[in-house]
């Protein structure tokens, strides 16, 4: 079966860990631990093995470490919605990943939509315009379990129809 | 593999694991049990991918480094977290004892000291999240408060609602989809409902406790390549201005001390009455009244009680007119009633009567001790029959009291 590497990538506190866990486990914990390097998880799918790659997040003073992103088939940008300023990094995410993986496909969640958001549909669709490497942009919710599985299965199903063809 | 090498790693804690190009596992020390992600696989021969997620997806760069192709001649990753313990991997290359070629993985386990740095670290994101968010909240919360009372929404150019803010929803207390798509007459009464831009227009809204609050609204276009096609409206709650307009009439018409009407509302009413009997062929009286001896009271007990004797006097006479009359007071110590309809001279007697029995009925109730009596004189004017307009009839009734008092004093 094709196993593969993604790795989920954003600033801290944005829940990536938490969709990794609702991804893999289906479980979610309210209490924030901020993870520091990496955890991998493998999660099976019907056609693949993906093993998530959940990395620290960005921080003020803490850059992410570039090594981490080396041999990634694809990448989940997440941002939290209701923090303007974790939206405005994705594009600066998007050139960190591009720049050690060239052109690998993006999906991008915008996750905690359960709260509510000051981010403008506008803001939204502006985003597309960032890449053309994006798959799929999608408002997640890893408390709620809305959109986790099909920001995953989306940029699954891209990979392993790329590297099908 | 050297046995130095394994000696050194074992003494140093240092799991290691070769494989080859294939990568085949070839050999491995024990400790690798303790961090194999899939035990079960971990065996010679089997794919190392399947025992180290961490290989999964970088082949090309392994490769490189077999064939001294990759930029550096070791491949990092730090700080992986396995089963609540770090671990930094470096997979680097070596020759066999047989000439080949092969790929040495070390997992390094973090000493505990890297440990409380990584508890700070994890400290200070926690706390830097807490603020930010608590940050943005008090800052929603601050600017909520601000905008409670100022209600702003969008309109397109047919005056139907596209955007709304939480101060909107928060006066009609409906939900957001309740009130978006529709026109926004169905929220606010306007005399005129085109809503012109860079202009300003009065709302009137009813809240959820059904009063009725108003506003003064500023139209804002918003424009996009110099044609406007939206509206913003902002909304001020005026309804306190309306009040103090409110005040300030009812000052202008009233006296500050006793709430009665004062003498220009008293002129006003006069003159509409007089209006209402032409039309209706009716009459009406009115009753000037004069306190005798008012002098005396502020002298002796002082201006305190002089004041309170108005004060109870008013109440005294407003308890004894009609719902239509109207008693005013229209200097210090004169009084006038208006009775709406009271023209013939048998009710005006019985009145005149009833009204000279008040005082002695009703005496202020100063203090324990001190019960302030009071008197009055009277005199009456009717329209039409006494006089035409209503400086008139209050000059004659003035007069008709002044010989009311006169011969009250000849008698005593």
């Amino acid at each position: 079966m094709l196993a593969y590497k993604i790795v989920m990538v954003g600033d801290f506190g944005v829940g990536k860990t938490s969709l990794v866990k609702r991804f893999v486990d289906n479980s979610f914990s309210e209490e924030y631990l901020s993870t520091i390097g990496v955890s991998i998880s493998k999660k099976n799918l019907e056609n693949s093995t993906i093993m998530l790659w959940d990395i620290e997040g960005h921080t003020e003073f803490k850059p992410i470490f570039k090594q981490y992103l080396l041999g990634a088939k694809g990448f989940i940008v997440v941002a939290d919605i209701t923090r303007k300023n974790t939206v405005e990094s994705i594009q600066k995410h998007i050139e960190l990943c591009h720049g050690v993986v060239k052109d690998a496909p993006i999906c991008i969640a915008l996750n905690k939509s359960d709260l509510t958001s000051k981010t403008s549909q506008e803001e939204i669709k502006n985003l597309h315009s960032i890449s053309d490497s994006i798959v799929n942009i999608l408002k997640t919710s890893a408390k709620e379990n809305e959109a986790v599985n099909e920001i995953f299965g989306s940029l699954d199903k891209f990979i392993v129809d790329s590297l099908g063809r | 593999m050297q046995n130095i090498t394994k000696l050194i790693c074992a003494k140093n804690k240092i799991s290691y694991i070769v494989f080859d190009k294939e990568f085949k596992i070839l050999d491995y020390n024990n400790t690798i049990e303790n961090i194999a992600d899939d035990i079960f696989s971990l065996k010679i021969g089997s794919d190392i991918r399947e025992v180290m997620y961490e290989l999964v997806g970088i082949e090309e760069n392994l490769l490189a480094l077999l064939n001294n192709t990759a930029k550096e001649s070791i491949i990092h990753f730090p700080m992986i977290l396995k089963m609540d313990e770090y671990y930094d991997l470096d997979i680097e290359t070596f020759i066999s004892s047989k000439g080949e070629k092969l790929f040495i993985a070390y997992i390094i386990q973090k000493p505990k000291e890297s440990l409380s740095y990584i508890s700070m670290l994890k400290e200070i994101n926690k706390k830097t999240l807490l603020y930010e968010t608590q940050d943005k909240q008090s800052k929603e919360q601050h600017f909520d408060l601000i905008n409670q009372k100022l209600l702003s929404f969008n309109v397109d150019m047919d005056g139907v609602i596209t955007l709304i803010n939480n101060a909107f929803i928060f006066f009609f207390d409906l939900s957001s989809h309740e009130i978006v798509g529709k026109h926004f007459s169905e929220f606010f009464k306007a005399r005129d409902l085109n809503l012109n831009a860079n202009s300003t227009v009065i709302f009137n809204a009813i809240n959820t406790k059904e009063e009725v609050i108003s506003f003064h609204a500023n139209i804002i276009p918003i424009t996009k390549n110099g044609i406007s096609h939206e509206n913003i409206i902002i909304c001020q709650d005026i309804t306190y201005l309306k009040q103090i307009e409110k005040e300030l009439e009812f000052a202008a018409g009233h006296d500050s001390l006793t709430g009665l009407a004062n003498r220009s509302q008293l002129l006003k009413k006069m003159d509409e009455t007089i209006v209402q009997c032409d039309k209706e062929k009716r009459h009406f009286t009115i009753c000037f009244i004069d306190l005798d001896k008012f002098k005396p009271v502020n002298d002796n007990y002082g201006h305190h009680a002089g004041d309170m004797l108005l004060k109870h006097i008013a109440k005294v006479l407003s308890d004894f007119v009609r719902k239509d009359d109207m008693v005013a007071r229209i200097g210090g110590d004169e009084f006038i009633i208006l009775f709406n309809s009271l023209s013939d001279n048998k009710y005006i007697e019985t009145m005149q009567k009833r009204l000279n029995a008040l005082p002695p009925k009703h005496p202020l109730i100063y203090s324990q001790d001190d019960i302030i009596e009071f008197a009055f004189s009277i005199g009456l004017a009717s329209y039409p029959q006494d006089a035409m307009t209503s400086p008139e009839l209050l000059q004659l009734a003035d007069r008709e009291m002044y010989y009311s008092k006169r011969s009250t004093k000849t008698k005593g």
